[in-house]
């Protein structure tokens, strides 16, 4: 519900479309684990192939990687070897990998809420959107539990009814939820699709 | 400085790094697929992969500096990657406005979060707040974590934030904007529901 003065101080729609952008940039998955492993990788590669080169150059080789079969290996094999050709793929295949991860924006924990302030960025965690639709729906008269699924852009209920005649009582669970989704204001919005199962008193 | 720059920053080093890793292993992969099916000559798809002009190459002497000298360089940019993804935002100490004398007073954010969690603490319907002062000691903004009830307007409550606390803080620490960040989550109602008067 907007209280008077949200009403009067609605920002210019350059604003809000800038509020809009930072809040969901803000709540995009950061990458981090792949970033963590990916860099993890590379230190443990690049050190040792560092250390080795440089033991070596010293006098004294630490000789941790098999370098002499290494050699020996890549002396005798061909490019067009089967085991390198499946090993350039995998590698291809590892690589295409991390670029959808980096180009794909992702969904994230946080349902981003509409709050038209660039300097305030609302999030709802995803459980607590699903449990907040949940008890939308089990507020209406003559529904016993419900389930709800968050998509992207569909909300799916599934409500149970002890009654035998639900009458309008999908259109009324329906009209809950959505009331209850305009309240909360995400960004995105996701329609509303209610189904009422009947079960045994 | 907009909501959470710091994150988004971070974040968006971590795609461009790999998406950067990732081409490299593309290219790697699809130059030694295509030089096996001979997209590159009959010659070098039949021929080793290390074969005798590479061996050569690699003879030469300043060859182990400068493998060792790009392992290193590549290691610590790797390393540095790494370290990033530990660090959080937060900042533990507000530098408030330098008084006329030219001296920095420096406050431990504690003191300013325990006041506000308090505060939100008491608003209908929320069951847990944490704060944290993020992004620099200057320039300070805010993270707030709360657990509402799931039956709660949460609009009203980031509202009411927004309205009251954020502002009380905000003229607390002598700021002119103090961007935040709030993320919400749910949980059932107390079994036995705190009298609530506010």
């Amino acid at each position: 519900m907007t209280t008077v003065e949200d009403a009067l101080t609605r920002p210019d729609p350059a604003t809000t479309r800038r509020a809009r952008r930072v809040a969901v940039h803000t709540f995009r998955p950061r990458r981090s684990w792949p970033a963590f492993i990916v860099g993890a990788l590379i230190v443990a590669v690049a050190g040792l192939a560092a250390a080795e080169v440089i033991s070596t150059l010293v006098g004294s080789p630490l000789r941790i990687l098999p370098v002499d079969k290494a050699a020996d290996y890549a002396g005798s094999a061909r490019w067009n070897d089967p085991s390198v050709q499946v090993a350039s793929a995998v590698l291809a295949l590892i690589g295409l990998v991390l670029i959808s991860l980096a180009l794909v924006p992702g969904r994230g924990r946080w349902t981003v809420l509409r709050t038209d302030d660039p300097a305030l960025v609302v999030g709802l965690s995803r459980a607590g959107m699903r449990r907040a639709l949940t008890a939308a729906a089990c507020e209406v008269d003559g529904v016993r539990g419900a389930s709800v699924r968050v998509g992207r852009r569909r909300v799916k209920v599934r409500a149970e009814t002890v009654l035998r005649h639900a009458g309008d009582l999908p259109a009324q669970v329906r009209a809950a939820v959505q009331g209850r989704l305009d309240e909360l204001d995400p960004v995105r919005k996701p329609k509303v699709r209610a189904q009422v199962r009947y079960a045994k008193a | 400085m907009t909501v959470g720059k710091r994150a988004r920053r971070s974040a968006r080093g971590n795609r461009w790094g790999l998406a950067l890793v990732g081409l490299l292993l593309v290219l790697a992969g699809a130059a030694a697929l295509a030089t096996g099916w001979g997209l590159f000559g009959v010659g070098p798809a039949r021929s080793a992969l290390v074969g005798a002009p590479i061996v050569d190459g690699l003879r030469r002497p300043w060859v182990p500096y400068v493998v060792a000298a790009v392992a290193i360089v590549v290691a610590l940019l790797a390393l540095r990657w790494l370290v990033v993804q530990g660090r959080t935002d937060t900042v533990g100490r507000l530098r408030m406005d330098p008084g006329d004398e030219g001296g920095t007073t420096e406050m431990p954010a504690g003191v300013a979060r325990s006041v506000f969690e308090e505060e939100i603490g008491d608003y209908a319907g929320v069951r847990r707040a944490r704060a944290h002062i993020t992004e620099s000691g200057v320039d300070p903004q805010l993270r707030v974590d709360l657990t509402l009830n799931d039956d709660a307007d949460a609009s009203a409550v980031w509202r009411r934030i927004r309205a009251e606390a954020l502002d009380d803080l905000r003229t607390s620490l002598e700021l002119e904007r103090l961007p935040a960040v709030i993320r919400m989550s749910m949980t059932a109602p107390p079994r036995n529901p705190r009298r609530e008067l506010v």
